[in-house]
């Protein structure tokens, strides 16, 4: 790992797959490390759209952690210092829909609609 | 012959075959008749659909061959059996495979059947079938593929042998987004010539690139409507199978299933079944 990074410079850990890059959130917030959910940047998309964002002093403990895990990571990138990031909130692939009656459920690409009140399921769309 | 392939999820339904009509809230398949929901159950939505195009073109009514299966995948192994005998006596012009379960040895075979035929059809997947001819790298021996953006995403995906597995996800189902995504496929050979990946906005797409994209009539409800993507599977065969030339069947196949929508005025709750009946009709609006 490079050393003598500045404590602001971010990393940027990347992943070939979804379920490293849930996993890796989870064992290195368990670890009590500081890490935001992004997508990378267009350039750096040769994995799965979510990566995470740490101080760069971070990466070598993140790294041992991730390895004593299993959860296998694609790379990791040192991000030039004012490189922006967006955000992704995971949260946010699960959105809702506000219709007068019912109410849509998206979670990628499934949806479910209930009935406002009942509860009761009326469609199921996206599950072919 | 327009020949539409796949299962339902009923226990007990035999092998199936023979030609198809479908009636309000009833689909005949040979001599099986599907009633009430049952009519648009699995890949009865499609063949709904189909028949109901063809009636409105006054072309030859579809033929279908489908059997039950609850995902133990006998069902789709004893389908492929008899299709891999009878393909080449049936002679598809257009041939359709939709619901159907894993399957290599018996897929495939299918497959070489169909490209060594004198005449071969224009082979459509969806669903299913879609999943499987990608994941075991069959996708250019078809000719068209009706996606949804999250079975695009799998397409896209060059590695990822399953479609829970992939390393793309959609955030936002934009035009960027289905454009990249259906190049990255064709550009490694996980996408046939034509597809028409069916979302908020439908896109067509020609070898790689989108040609066309059908936004309207807009009708918000049909997104939460399940089947809405099986009837355009439907019309779109019907269309090329009535010889419409295959990108122009995609767009109007499109807009058809939008129509379709409108007339019906859904709510959420609307079922599919209440919707196929405006096939007709929509099919008038887009062709006159």
């Amino acid at each position: 790992m490079p050393e003598g990074k500045p404590e602001e410079e971010k990393a940027l850990i990347v992943f070939d797959y979804i379920y490293h890059a849930l996993r890796g959130k989870h064992v290195l917030e368990q670890a009590g490390l500081k890490i935001k959910e992004v997508a990378p940047p267009p350039e750096y998309r040769t994995g799965c759209d979510l990566a995470l964002e740490l101080s760069a002093t971070e990466v070598d403990a993140a790294e041992r952690i991730l390895d004593e895990k299993n959860v296998l990571i694609l790379d990791i990138l040192f991000m030039p210092k004012d490189t922006k990031l967006v955000p992704v909130y995971l949260t946010k692939l699960i959105k809702t829909t506000d219709f007068p009656d019912y109410t849509m459920v998206r979670c990628g690409n499934m949806k479910i609609t209930y009935q406002k009140g009942t509860g009761i399921i009326v469609n199921i769309s996206g599950g072919g | 012959m327009l020949l539409l392939v796949g299962t339902m999820p009923i226990e007990d339904m035999p092998l199936t075959h023979g030609p198809c009509k479908y009636q309000e809230d009833k689909l005949t398949i040979g001599d099986y008749t599907l009633e009430h929901d049952y009519v648009t159950i699995g890949t009865a939505a499609m063949i709904s659909a189909a028949s109901a195009t063809c009636q409105a073109l006054n072309i030859k009514e579809p033929h279908a061959v489908v059997m039950g299966d609850i995902g133990m995948g006998e069902g789709t192994l004893k389908m492929f059996k008899f299709l891999n005998d009878e393909v080449v006596n049936l002679k598809p012009k257009v041939l359709t495979i939709h619901y159907i379960l894993p399957s290599r040895e018996q897929f495939t075979k299918l497959v070489e059947t169909v490209g060594a035929m004198d005449e071969k059809p224009f082979f459509i997947a969806d669903a299913g079938a879609l999943l499987n001819a990608k994941a075991i790298k069959l996708s250019r021996k078809f000719d068209l593929f009706t996606p949804d953006p999250g079975e695009l995403s799998f397409l896209a995906d060059e590695d990822a042998a399953h479609p829970a597995y992939v390393q793309h996800f959609i955030f936002e189902v934009d035009n960027t987004e289905v454009a990249r995504l259906s190049k990255e496929a064709y550009e490694h050979e996980d996408a046939p010539q034509y597809m028409l990946v069916k979302s908020a906005i439908d896109h067509i797409v020609v070898n790689g690139e989108v040609v066309g994209v059908v936004k309207e009539p807009l009708v918000p409800a049909l997104e939460a409507i399940g089947g809405t993507g099986d009837t355009i599977t439907g019309i779109v065969s019907a269309l090329i199978y009535s010889g419409i030339e295959p990108a122009d069947a995609c767009m109007k196949a499109a807009q058809i299933n939008r129509f379709m929508g409108e007339l019906a005025s859904p709510t959420p709750a609307t079922a599919i079944a209440k919707l196929i009946k405006h096939i007709p009709e929509a099919v008038k609006k887009v062709i006159s």
